[in-house]
């Protein structure tokens, strides 16, 4: 019987080994910060971040109610405070500021977004602050389509 | 017209080294690059000041502002409509003519009646087209709305 060439034993090796440390990498990610993307995310240098970044409501009626709900968290070991936020149109209410993030804690923002006939589709940008110096915005997006009125 | 052109487009210049790498953008940090990458803001129309800062109000109050477009081209463009990222900001005029190297005002004017508990800030976004609809110029009108004095803020 032929033995493998010694190439193809190195490769075999160093696919497994590579595949043992993706995996362990994954694992940890879970463990230690929720998820690939967030151990990314701090990989990047981000301390916080926001699950999901874009919100799609869907569709609704002009004049419709929609609420939309973020979980931002805090990856780093010291405390994080939202400190404001910035959107392009009154028609989404940001709530109350400071909001403080414990380390490695998380908080649910929800914003109330009222639906106008301004755009059929909806796509607005809500900028939060942060204070801190190497991560002071979190971008988040809500998204949907607007129909129109409720028939009555 | 090559000093604004040159200096509109090197925050995009800046952000190049994200661009270049956007497979492995997320662990370089730039886990948003597609969003910094929005198109270079080159119209016909050229809109200063940018962004347009009404500065902090009170709750319920209104804010007057002014946008100059320039026209810094040879030919005339004709803006056919303006549209604003909120229904709280309206401009005036409509619809208006520039000659080449021209410019006009646009004026903006902020009223948040009908959404009187709204806090915070606000980056509008304004947008003029031409009746093919291209964009012909963008603005941005920057303000914060404050709890008016006196009055308990209901979250």
């Amino acid at each position: 019987m032929n033995r493998p060439p010694a190439w193809a034993s190195w490769l075999g090796g160093s696919l497994l080994g590579a595949g043992i440390l993706a995996l362990v990498f994954v694992a940890a990610s879970y463990w230690f910060l929720g998820s690939p993307a967030h151990a990314l995310a701090y990989l990047g240098g981000k301390r916080v971040v926001a699950s999901p970044s874009i919100y799609d409501f869907g569709e609704g009626h002009i004049g419709d109610s929609r609420t939309a709900v973020f979980t931002v968290r805090n990856l780093g070991g010291s405390e994080v405070t939202i400190t404001g936020g910035q959107t392009a149109c009154t028609c989404i209410k940001l709530g109350k500021y400071p909001v403080p993030i414990n380390p490695n804690g998380s908080v649910d923002l929800s914003f109330t977004i009222r639906l106008s006939a301004q755009n059929p589709s909806f796509s607005q940008p809500i900028i939060l602050y942060t204070d801190l110096p190497n991560q002071p915005t979190l971008a988040l997006q809500v998204e949907g389509r607007v129909l129109t009125p409720r028939p009555h | 017209m090559v000093g604004p052109v040159a200096s509109r487009l090197s925050p995009l210049a800046s952000k190049a080294p994200c661009g270049v790498i956007l497979v492995v953008a997320p662990l370089l940090g730039c886990e948003s690059a597609s969003r910094q990458y929005a198109p270079p803001k080159l119209g016909a129309l050229l809109a200063t000041p940018d962004p347009l800062s009404l500065g902090e109000l009170d709750a319920g109050r209104t804010a007057d502002g002014v946008l100059v477009l320039k026209n810094a081209f040879d030919q005339p463009v004709t803006v056919t409509s303006v549209a604003t990222s909120c229904p709280c900001l309206t401009t005036s005029p409509p619809s208006f003519r520039i000659e080449a190297h021209d410019q006009r005002e646009l004026k903006v004017t902020f009223d948040s009646a009908e959404e009187p508990d709204f806090r915070g800030g606000l980056s509008i976004d304004v947008t003029g087209s031409d009746a093919s609809g291209k964009t012909v110029f963008r603005g941005r009108v920057n303000l914060t709305v404050l709890a008016a004095p006196g009055r308990e803020d209901r979250r």
